[in-house]
């Protein structure tokens, strides 16, 4: 915790730092100007924040995993949506490379993320794996030009590649999902073929009796009920264990040679 | 076979940006990607939120419901029935669970299905301990429907109304949470029938008396839960049950029924904790006082007119709000005479009689009772609860007249103003005077003084406003002090109905099963009715002693019933998640 705890109270401040908020420290305690434009985000000017647990000043909302300023922060983050220029260290691509970053998001019972990213060469539209000690950030390079359609069909590939690539990983998921939701539809299962002979056999000794009417009706309604029941359990089943694979677009690169 | 929607989305307009050669600096490009690799860690952490609830002042947080939180979200996949005893917190359960499943993306849509009386208490400590805003359904001026709400409050008996359950059909829900979930342990009723049919991922039931009457309640309530895990009922039934009633478990199958409750049910005792949490008396002081000669002629006097009005078959709203502020304060009673006049009650010469006897009353003979009880205990805070903002605005004045520091809290405030005004009370201020409405999710446990100056005459709001003191984290014994005019429905409602059945010597639990019809606020009437219809004084303390017998009789049976079902079912399995099993020092 110690660790994401550093780490979420340097995204909070360079994410201030971005917005041009004006922020003052004074022994752990951040006092926060927030820009016009960016009050509606946090519903007031100033902010009183500490990432300290420590500090007792009631004033001062703590940042932590599980605050509401650091959730408007990672959802502000998030729909930032960077597209950003580099250069590669290498001249082994002659034409512009894309890196698509995808947030993958595994929903059901369970959940999980992953970012994966996937490159593709603009001229070929083939894949391409670039080395990340290739790319450079330093003096972003300027791209003027190039057609939206190319970036259209970049785009197809690369949703091609992540279907091809993730699907063990998606695989998996289900694998594991279905393991449990196979356990409670077995239950559900035997619930109801009990039911169903418990049903039979007490029609069977009314038979015997010679009974009909009214008691031989309300085994009808049980045998019904049942059936109704498990269907009931078992439409909740496929609901609750559903699956969604969400490859959310988080961010692009073009990369050009130096 | 399990349903896999695969999609990809957009919604930072990424490819937009790209076709249109829009570019960002790095700094920001380094940001996000730091973002993801933060929400990433948060999803697999095992439980991210708890240092951030522990910092908020309103809420202790204790092993046990860590705990339990933990084993919801790891071994029990989303889904239990926490069944603690009273009093030891499941709401702060559920409101650690509901927080870290919305924080680590888990659940974007929760409803939270409870009685009536329960939904301000809901949303406002969801608000105030968890930071965490919801929807009610009712008084909130922001409900649509049940589809346009992620994170909802709805009360049992609407959700389960046709138009309302249909509506909640249509949609998924990632959580459903119930609480008092006892009351949807009959298999043939509306509620529950509406809870199987209702699509979720995750289910919560909260309920402190899983079983009542029989086992079957316990299986019914895993049925909403888990279907299948105990088979059918009459395999249940043969298999763990000693008798054909279900009253007794077979010790023979003990073992494995405790496997089985043990990956669902989750209940932590009293006695468990007891090492950690104090659990302290209550001590009521009643005080049923002679009124001087003008406030008995005022109320007797506004009394005869209320009783006339209910004989002529006039709405019994307006004249229930006239008869409890008569009832509150004299200044209360100057509002409920205006109301008279507006709704032509009285007319213009009645009304100057009974304004001229009101304001022959110089000091209630109650604020003399009140002032006296504060001299004796000069050091210590006082929380004094009335229902009507009139009554608020005299005892404050009167007070500080009289050299009191005090504090007042009503519902109007906004949350600013509610921060700040029980911060003065946890700081210099002596004294908070507070309306019912409001302040559920407030953590008054640093006062053990409580004044009930009025009545609300319904006992969920009297155990609601003892409750704001009365939590776990309260290291004293609590003094409840009341105080009402001898023969007034106040006087009656204390002595036959709340001290009959020891509302302010225990806290009850399981209200809603105990008052059970008068539990939904809409029924407060039918103590009032009660009281209109007797012929003289000697009837009305007679009908109003019959409901209190009854009152008592329920509390005992249930509390039998519970302790029965205890110690013969529940307290023979282990099913808490903290270590100490036995609680012993």
């Amino acid at each position: 915790m110690e660790q994401i705890s550093e780490q979420v109270k340097s995204l909070v401040l360079e994410y201030f730092s971005i917005i041009n908020a004006q922020v003052s420290e004074t022994n752990g305690l951040f006092d926060i100007i927030i820009p016009s434009e960016h009050e509606r985000i946090f519903r007031k000017e100033n902010l009183k924040i500490t990432f300290d647990e420590n500090k007792e000043e009631r004033n001062y909302e703590l940042v932590l995993p599980g605050s509401s300023i650091l959730s408007r922060i990672l959802n502000q983050c998030i729909d930032f949506g960077p597209v950003v220029t580099a250069k590669l260290n290498s001249n082994q691509h002659n034409s512009p490379i894309i890196r698509f970053y995808f947030y993958t998001i595994f929903e059901s019972v369970k959940s999980k993320t992953e970012l994966i990213h996937v490159d593709v060469d603009i001229k070929t539209q083939k894949i391409v794996d670039i080395d990340e000690s290739d790319i450079n950030f330093e003096n972003n390079p300027i791209i003027e030009n190039i057609p939206a359609d190319v970036i259209d069909d970049c785009f197809i590939e690369v949703v091609d590649h992540v279907e091809k690539i993730m699907k063990v990983s998606i695989q998996d998921f289900k694998n594991e999902i279905s393991v449990l939701m196979n356990e409670e539809m077995k239950n559900i299962n035997s619930e109801y073929e009990k039911r169903q002979k418990e049903i039979q056999d007490k029609s069977i000794i009314l038979q015997s009796k010679g009974e009909s009417g009214t008691k031989f009706q309300k085994v009808i309604d049980d045998a019904m009920q049942a059936k109704n029941n498990m269907e009931i359990d078992k439409k909740s089943l496929n609901n609750k264990y559903k699956i969604t694979i969400d490859f959310a677009l988080a961010s692009a690169i073009i990369l050009i040679n130096d | 076979m399990t349903n896999v929607e695969v999609r990809f989305t957009d919604r930072s307009n990424v490819k937009r940006k790209l076709r249109k050669l829009e570019f960002d600096k790095k700094e920001k490009f380094e940001l996000t990607l730091n973002a993801f690799d933060i929400l990433s860690k948060l999803k697999k952490s095992e439980l991210s939120v708890i240092s951030s609830i522990k910092k908020n002042k309103q809420i202790d947080l204790y092993d046990h419901q860590i705990y339990a939180a933990l084993k919801v979200k790891n071994e029990f996949g989303g889904s239990a029935i926490l069944a603690d005893e009273v009093g030891l917190g499941k709401t702060i359960e559920a409101g650690i669970i509901i927080k870290e499943f919305l924080i680590s993306g888990l659940a974007k849509s929760i409803l939270i299905l409870v009685p009536p009386s329960l939904m301000y208490q809901w949303q406002d400590e969801l608000q105030e301990k968890f930071d965490l805003d919801f929807v009610k359904q009712r008084d909130d001026k922001r409900f649509k429907d049940p589809i346009s709400h992620e994170l909802l409050i709805m009360s049992h008996a609407s959700a389960a109304s046709p138009k309302q359950a249909n509506l909640l059909k249509k949609r998924d829900w990632d959580m459903i949470i119930v609480d008092e979930a006892h009351s949807m342990k009959n298999s043939f009723t509306q509620k529950h029938r509406l809870l199987k049919e209702l699509s979720r991922k995750f289910t919560l039931l909260l309920t402190a008396t899983p079983i009542e009457n029989n086992l079957q309640e316990l299986y019914n309530l895993v049925e909403l839960v888990k279907p299948g895990t105990f088979g059918t009922l009459n395999e249940f039934r043969n298999r763990y049950c000693d008798d054909s009633q279900m009253r007794t478990i077979d010790s023979f199958f003990k073992d494995e029924l405790q496997q089985i409750l043990s990956k669902v049910v989750i209940r932590t005792t009293r006695k468990q904790v007891k090492k950690y949490i104090k659990f302290t008396d209550r001590i009521p002081h009643s005080e049923i006082l002679k009124p001087t000669d003008n406030e008995r002629e005022l109320y007797d006097k506004i009394t005869k007119i209320i009783q006339e009005k209910y004989e002529e078959g006039i709405e019994i709203f307006y004249l229930m709000i006239i008869q409890r502020l008569v009832s509150s304060s004299n200044d209360a009673a100057k509002r409920a005479l205006k109301l008279m006049k507006k709704r032509e009650y009285v007319d213009q010469m009645e009304y100057d009689e009974l304004i001229e006897i009101s304001n022959r009353i110089k000091i209630d003979t109650k604020a003399i009772e009140l002032l006296k009880i504060l001299e004796q205990q000069k050091d210590e805070k006082f929380l004094i609860f009335v229902e009507w903002k009139p009554t608020l605005a005299y005892l404050t004045k009167l007070l500080t007249k009289n050299g009191y520091t005090v504090t007042q809290f009503y519902g109007d405030l906004n949350l600013f103003e509610r921060n700040e005004s029980v911060e003065r009370f946890r700081g210099e201020t002596q004294i908070m005077i507070s309306t019912s409405a409001g302040g559920y999710g407030q953590n008054f446990q640093f006062c053990s003084n409580v004044v009930n100056y009025d009545l609300p005459w319904n006992p969920m709001k009297v155990e609601q406003r003892i409750g704001r003191v009365n939590r776990i984290g309260q290291k004293n014994d609590i003094n409840i002090y009341n105080v009402a005019y001898e023969k007034t429905i106040d006087a009656f409602i204390l002595t036959l109905l709340y001290t009959k059945v020891k509302l302010f010597k225990e806290s009850l639990g399981h209200l809603d099963l105990i008052f059970g019809d008068i539990s939904d606020e809409s029924s407060e009437s039918s103590v009032f009715k009660e009281y209109m219809s007797a012929k003289d004084e000697k009837e009305a303390e007679k009908r109003l002693s019959a409901i209190g017998e009854n009152w008592k009789d329920r509390r005992e049976n249930l509390a039998n019933a519970v302790e029965e079902f205890n110690t013969g079912v529940l307290n023979n399995f282990s099913l808490s998640p903290i270590e100490d099993k036995d609680g012993t020092d």
